[in-house]
């Protein structure tokens, strides 16, 4: 319990920490709003192919937009702060109090769930008022779910990135290495990818993560939407790597 | 309360790959002394700390801290003690009061952050985030923070390097009220008048070994004598001396173009050296008589270290 009430100050604390620090939460909100706001622009009323599929552009941005959006507050933020922590010595001073390790990280990655619901409220009233796209109110849990569980996934993974990271000055070109192929691979940016590529950024974290949201934006489905397990699950399988990775290899003082 | 030391350490031994950080240290502290390490970079002080604080695990020898092994960082450990780290490490975006709450929400009986600014004289910069405040300030905001668990032993690792003496003088007294009421202090230090200052016991390190101990006047009598210092006119050389001194005259590090003759009977000396003066007309310029610093006793232990250390090198090289 105490633990807990703990976690959720800690929470509170990265939330100030990270609305006062405008390279944070400047990238991580207004990159995400000026791409959805270009795409929008340029297809958003137009209908684009995806597969075999004719898709009105809207209904595919704003899920990738939301892609860009989790990650971006959550892995890339994830590698480049505790980096930066680990080389100030705010991390080795905080492992030297009596609060367990679980809760600075907790604090962190609570911290990128609660920022990446907030994108995605962002993301839906500038898409709807702007953009006009079609969202069915019975799925917007099945969207809060995927949203959360992306969003903790992307958060193991940026955890394990910033473990292998050697310093802060690296840190945004490992983020940048990692991410910046996977978002064209998964059809982030570029919708209509080639199906060979597709087959297998199936099996990477990011294209299942795009799918999961994507289904909640599909109008050629009808009725509400459960969770897509089966893409979800890909991602979370990604998740529990990625934290066992971070737990194995996390170093809390920086390297001398 | 126990009578235990606070801390015990014997036959410590640390390496990093070939390099022999700590070689075979012994300590104790007892509770509510503050204990100095003083020596050069690399002799081996943070190393040592950083075993006493968990931080780092050690390779041999035993270890004590409030009557628990360090290694791994117990959490039960962990609340007892209040580690000020060289690097500042704060979070730069809250606020100095900030800081204090968050860090006292993690100690089952912390101080009162706003008493604990006070202290510290940042009660004016407590909404002010961190980042916006000097060095100085940083500094005296990690000594709080060092103490808001109301550790039993804290460790201050060179708690003023980089600052000018006004703002070290400050941040020895802050050191001084923060320690009030019994709090053992473990400091690290490349300065001797912060030992001087602060320490009830100074330990010198140098290549990882204890080299002395003792109180901060114990190290200073320790040469044994008082060092009889002065200068010579151009066209007077040392080995003009009287025999028993010119072997001993040695050159004053501190003070270029001086002589220092050190000695346990300095009237006889002096008479010795002003008689010979009188009588080949010299006059001795600069001339004093003072008690050996504690810095004069360092820098010469650090020496005496130094050209030990050559000669075992040398010796190793040649067999």
């Amino acid at each position: 319990m105490r633990e807990l009430t703990l976690l959720y100050r800690q929470v509170g604390y990265e939330r100030k920490s990270y609305f006062r620090n405008p390279a944070a939460a400047g990238f991580s909100f207004i990159f995400p709003v000026m791409f959805l706001v270009i795409f929008g622009v340029l297809y958003g009323s137009e209908n684009i192919t995806i597969g075999a599929k004719q898709v009105k552009g809207i209904q595919y941005s704003v899920p990738q937009i939301l892609v860009f959006s989790v990650v971006g507050t959550t892995f890339v933020s994830l590698v480049i702060n505790l980096s930066l922590r680990r080389d100030s010595g705010e991390l080795k001073r905080k492992r030297g109090t009596p609060v367990s390790p679980g809760v600075i990280l907790g604090g962190v990655v609570g911290n990128g769930v609660l920022m990446s619901l907030i994108m995605t409220v962002l993301v839906l009233l500038i898409g709807v008022l702007l953009f006009g796209v079609h969202v069915d109110l019975d799925r917007l849990p099945t969207l809060i779910v995927t949203v959360i569980l992306g969003a903790l996934a992307f958060c193991a993974l940026g955890a394990a990135v910033a473990a292998l990271v050697p310093n802060g000055d690296a840190a945004p070109a490992f983020a940048n290495i990692v991410i910046f192929p996977l978002y064209f691979l998964s059809g982030v940016f570029i919708p209509d990818i080639p199906k060979g590529i597709a087959n297998v950024a199936e099996f990477l974290p990011l294209r299942p993560f795009l799918q999961a949201l994507y289904r909640v934006f599909d109008l050629s489905r009808a009725g509400t939407a459960t969770p897509d397990w089966g893409h979800l699950g890909v991602v979370l399988v990604w998740g529990v790597a990625g934290a066992a990775i971070a737990i194995r290899f996390f170093r809390w003082t920086p390297r001398r | 309360m126990s009578s235990a030391p606070v801390i015990e350490v014997q036959g410590l031994r640390k390496r990093f790959g070939d390099f022999e950080a700590v070689r075979g240290i012994d300590l104790s502290v007892e509770r509510g002394e503050v204990l100095a390490i003083l020596g050069p970079n690399g002799a081996g002080k943070t190393t040592t700390v950083e075993i006493l604080e968990g931080y780092l695990d050690r390779d041999g020898g035993q270890v004590t801290v409030l009557g628990q092994d360090p290694a791994g960082a117990p959490r039960a450990l962990r609340q007892k003690i209040g580690i000020v780290l060289q690097e500042c490490g704060i979070d730069r975006f809250l606020t100095a009061r900030e800081v204090l709450q968050q860090h006292a929400s993690f100690y089952p009986s912390p101080r009162d952050p706003d008493e604990l600014l006070e202290l510290v004289g940042l009660t004016e910069k407590a909404g002010e985030r961190v980042k916006r405040m000097s060095g100085g300030q940083q500094r005296r905001l990690d000594l709080a923070l060092g103490m808001v668990g109301s550790p039993e032993l804290i460790f201050l690792d060179e708690p003023t390097t980089g600052f000018d003496p006004a703002a070290r003088r400050q941040a020895w007294d802050i050191v001084r009220k923060l320690c009030e009421g019994g709090t053992t202090v473990v400091l690290t230090t490349h300065y001797l008048d912060e030992a001087q200052a602060l320490a009830d016991r100074v330990m010198v390190f140098a290549h990882g070994e204890v080299v002395a101990s003792g109180t901060p006047s114990d190290l200073a009598s320790r040469s044994g004598g008082s060092m009889i210092s002065f200068e010579l006119p151009a066209g007077v050389a040392a080995a003009d001396l009287p025999a028993s001194l010119a072997g001993s005259a040695r050159q004053d590090g501190g003070h270029a173009g001086a002589l220092v003759v050190e000695s346990t009977t300095p009237t006889a000396t002096l008479h010795e050296l002003t008689g010979w003066a009188l009588e080949r007309g010299v006059e001795l310029g600069a001339l004093s008589v003072a008690r050996p610093s504690l810095e004069d006793v360092y820098l010469r232990l650090i020496d005496d270290e130094e050209t030990a250390q050559a000669a075992a090198a040398k010796e190793s090289v040649d067999a």
